[in-house]
């Protein structure tokens, strides 16, 4: 019997000897930090870093403070951020981490390494990039909501990247993955600060481009839905067209479903690339007596579409081929993927290739209906 | 003879170390008299028993003594039955025969036996027979006429049904025994009585279907009957705690149930009951883990409806077990696991609160088990009062002085609700849940799921007379499967369990 209980106290006590890490830490004890924000320092100090805290106050009135601290290792500043808190700090429930384009310029792989080695924070993180604002006035605005910028930042992104594709979500783990891809570049939202009459309030503004973990660029909020198209990301969004330019007349289509297939093509030793879009749309807006729910307005409404989505696409390709020179189409990696024998030969030079790289578009548009009516307003008959 | 004498030797009369007179001493004679004086003395201080002489009105020789125990007897059948057609029979004449006349042409009683032996005309007497002791005779007549008052026939308190049957079983064993026989006419159905007890001689009856139990388990359980030695046995949880599989064990593995229905229902599946006079809490066994979920109601509606119950059953079980742990080890350890939003309101209610959660949370469940066990125990007009301080004074009121945080109040309330679900296995799951708190306070949701494990091999490696405590949970075969977490019809259910009872083939159904 005694050997018996010795045994379950050695069990027992096992336990503790084999968790790893563990620590008990009351829930009220620490402050939830909702988002962060990195800028450069000043006066040579490397990093500035703004945390979003969560008000814990029932009655307050706005739903979270700032705090910021200054050190030359983003550990320490946030280490130093106690001295302002005087609670610890958890990241357990960050949802967005600003970068400025001032340190992104310069890398954000140094960024990326603590979040990802940092034990509380979480690896879906939303990464967003500060235009042509410090990233800790982002965190400064006034909630719309009454909720902290951190969580409302994440929500607008998803959002965003749900009905109207401005941009697109970049979370920590997928820009790491798209850094460690051969042959792909990664973009990463960007945000910037509208200053109006009495408020000012943060907007969405397309995608920060990247080359390897260096800034290289933006791309126009409009524009990102064209670069989605190509990688194949786009989940909805509108697409809108002038059917008539004397009545200066708009039709507004949503899209529904869409697939991109991407295939390359060696001909002469010339590597080229065919991106064929098929995209299934409804007519949402149809402010005009051109009768587009039959045919033949439907099958113009439909190669009109299709003309202006090739056009926008290849220009898209075009200002990026020519502006950044970063493949953040992910040409080389759909090479690196279905043919490892012969990326070995672009590996070297892939952005020169790149550069030159000959894209032929390909769209194709189906309507499928045209909402709920196929009337048109009858005015004045 | 040395026992008349008024000096007697105190270890002939009193009870020996175990508890039974010792009666070898004593032996019926033919004289009246004399046999009066060995039952006075055997019955001496206790004035409880009446010794009724009389004789009979023609043939005034023949001399009689009722001895019986007043409040035991009906008096109108000892009156009616036993001394008036002697004492009026003009016919009967003294002679060697006069017992066995009275026996056979005077007594008006349907249960008359005659013996001899002392042990058993004193047992029969302290169980409300009535002995008769006739002049020039040495044996006795032992007349039944058993009448003591006794609780009617009412629903049990523990468990009420909705539909079917709301009979309960009552402190008598023949009443008891009856209500059995009466859900099964059927002359494969046996009552083999016993005595527990050396000092209180408590009946205990073993009841089977004989053709459907199997007989490993009924020897096993007579096997571990036969070594029960206590000199009281007053309610079957005497017998449950000593005949029962590992016997430090949180979980029963002997069933106990107030209803005859159930009784009724169990035995159809081969198993055995046990009655003990006295307890209305009738035993079966094997019991298997499943059966703390089952009630009588579920048999009586439709299925659908029942396995719904069965279900809420089972995951109120896990639940009360195991809220208050993981809410413990989320918010002390796995902060990143909570809902942001829920977080937030977390922190804002526990902000102010003096205590550890740890704390918070043993202090209210220990409060809730303290407000339950009152609640019991007190007469049931004080209820409103306790409800009262419960609700306002404890919930209301320690939120609002900021002693408790609100969380805490609806995590003890839904472990409290979960747990009244299920009476049956209500001691296991309040033991269980503060192991768990215990586990998860100290090393977080690890030490609970450690919890969990320990408790799954702790109820595969525990058995019930020989079967699998958790059998049928873990078989993946429908026919198994039929009346676990779901209560198949009744039509689907034509198998009996096949590890209880050696028929498995359900009569009447077998032809389909």
């Amino acid at each position: 019997m005694i050997k018996k209980l010795f045994l379950v106290l050695i069990i027992i006590f096992n336990i503790f000897i084999l968790t790893g890490c563990w620590n008990v830490e009351e829930i009220e004890k620490m402050e939830i930090v909702s988002g962060i924000a990195i800028d450069k320092g000043k006066n040579g100090v490397k990093y500035n870093l703004a945390a979003e805290l969560i008000s814990s106050d029932k009655e307050a009135k706005v739903p979270s403070k700032v705090v910021e601290s200054s050190a030359n290792t983003l550990f320490e500043s946030t280490r130093k951020m106690i001295s302002t808190s005087s609670r610890k700090l958890y990241y357990g429930h960050c949802k967005s981490v600003i970068i400025s384009e001032e340190l992104a310029r310069e890398g954000i792989a140094p960024v990326i390494d603590i979040l990802m080695r940092f034990f509380s924070s979480r690896i879906s993180l939303d990464l967003i990039i500060a235009k042509d604002v410090n990233a800790k006035e982002v965190l400064k605005q006034d909630p719309v909501r009454k909720l902290p910028n951190g969580f409302e930042i994440e929500t607008l992104i998803k959002n965003n990247e749900k009905s109207l594709s401005y941009s697109k979500k970049a979370e920590l783990y997928t820009v790491v993955n798209d850094l460690g891809t051969a042959g792909m570049c990664t973009t990463i939202p960007a945000i910037k600060v509208e200053k109006g009459k009495s408020k000012s309030k943060y907007k969405l503004d397309g995608l920060a481009v990247f080359s390897k973990d260096e800034l290289v660029g933006f791309i126009d909020a409009d524009k990102t839905k064209y670069y989605l198209f190509i990688t194949d990301l786009i989940k909805g969004g509108t697409l809108s067209i002038k059917v008539d330019d004397k009545k200066n007349s708009y039709v507004a289509v949503q899209i529904i479903k869409n697939k991109t297939d991407m295939e390359y093509s060696i001909k002469d030793n010339k590597l080229s690339f065919n991106i064929h879009t098929e995209t299934e749309v409804n007519i949402s807006e149809m402010a005009t007596d051109n009768k587009f729910s039959k045919d033949p307005q439907r099958k113009k409404l439909k190669s009109m579409l299709e003309n202006k989505l090739e056009k926008n696409m290849k220009d898209l390709i075009a200002e990026v081929q020519n502006n950044f020179g970063c493949d953040i189409f992910g040409f080389g990696n759909k090479i690196h993927n279905t043919n490892p024998d012969l990326w070995k030969h672009y590996k070297k030079d892939w952005n020169e290739t790149f550069e030159t790289l000959d894209v032929n578009v390909k769209s194709e548009i189906k309507i499928i209906n045209e909402g709920i009516t196929n009337q048109e307003i009858k005015t004045g008959e | 003879m040395a026992v008349f004498e008024h000096n007697i030797d105190k270890k002939n009369v009193f009870p020996d170390e175990k508890g039974i007179l010792n009666l070898n001493k004593y032996s019926l004679e033919k004289d009246l008299n004399k046999n009066i004086e060995i039952l006075n003395q055997i019955f001496k201080d206790d004035d409880t028993l009446i010794q009724r002489q009389f004789q009979n009105q023609v043939d005034k020789s023949i001399k009689c003594c009722a001895f019986f125990i007043n409040g035991m007897v009906n008096n109108i059948l000892v009156n009616e039955n036993i001394i008036k057609p002697i004492m009026t029979n003009s016919l009967i004449k003294r002679s060697c025969r006069t017992l066995d006349d009275i026996e056979s042409q005077i007594l008006f009683a349907n249960d008359v036996q005659k013996s001899e032996d002392l042990n058993e005309i004193i047992q029969s007497v302290l169980y409300g027979d009535t002995a008769l002791i006739v002049d020039g005779s040495n044996s006795v007549l032992i007349i039944n006429s058993i009448g003591w008052q006794m609780k009617a026939i009412s629903e049990p308190d523990a468990e009420k049904s909705l539909r079917g049957s709301h009979e309960g079983f009552t402190e008598s064993i023949l009443v008891n025994t009856s209500l059995i026989r009466r859900r099964i006419k059927n002359s494969d159905l046996k009552f083999k009585f016993q005595v527990f007890g050396t000092r209180s001689n408590t009946k205990a009856c073993i009841c089977y279907i004989d053709s459907l139990v199997d007989k490993k388990i009924l020897d096993e359980l007579n096997r571990r009957l036969s070594i029960i030695d206590l000199d009281g046995v007053l309610d079957s949880n005497y017998i449950v705690e000593i005949i029962k599989d590992s016997k430090l064990s949180l979980f029963k593995t002997v069933g106990v149930t107030e209803r005859p229905d159930s009784v009724a229902g169990k035995l159809l599946e081969g198993r055995i009951a046990i009655l003990v006079d006295g307890s209305p809490e009738v035993l079966t066994v094997p019991y298997l883990f499943i059966e703390n979920f089952q009630a009588s109601d579920d048999y009586y509606v439709n299925f659908y409806f029942s396995s719904i119950g069965r279900i809420l059953r089972v995951l109120s079980f896990f639940i009360t077990m195991s809220i208050p742990a993981v809410y413990l080890a989320l918010i002390d350890f796995h902060k990143e696991m909570i809902p942001t939003s829920l977080a937030v309101s977390i922190v804002q209610s526990r902000l102010g609160v003096p205590f550890p959660s740890i704390v918070e949370c043993m202090l209210m469940l220990l409060i809730f088990e303290i407000i339950r066990e009152a609640g019991m125990r007190m007469p049931s007009n004080i209820g409103q009062a306790l409800s009262l301080v419960g609700a306002l004074v404890i919930g209301e009121a320690a939120v609002t002085a900021n002693i408790i945080s609100a969380p805490v109040i609806i995590i003890v309330a839904t472990t409290a609700i979960t747990g009244l679900i299920n009476t049956k296995i209500k001691g296991a799951s309040i033991t269980i849940r503060f192991i768990f708190i215990i586990l998860a306070s100290v090393i977080g949701l690890y030490g609970y799921v450690f919890g969990i494990i320990g408790l799954i091999i702790h109820l595969l490696s525990i058995k019930s007379f020989g079967v699998n405590y958790t059998s049928q949970m873990t078989s993946i075969n429908m026919q198994d499967a039929k009346d676990i977490f779901v209560r198949a019809p009744w039509w689907y259910m034509k198998k009996r369990p096949n590890f209880i009872s050696k028929d498995i083939i359900r009569k009447g159904e077998s032809g389909d």
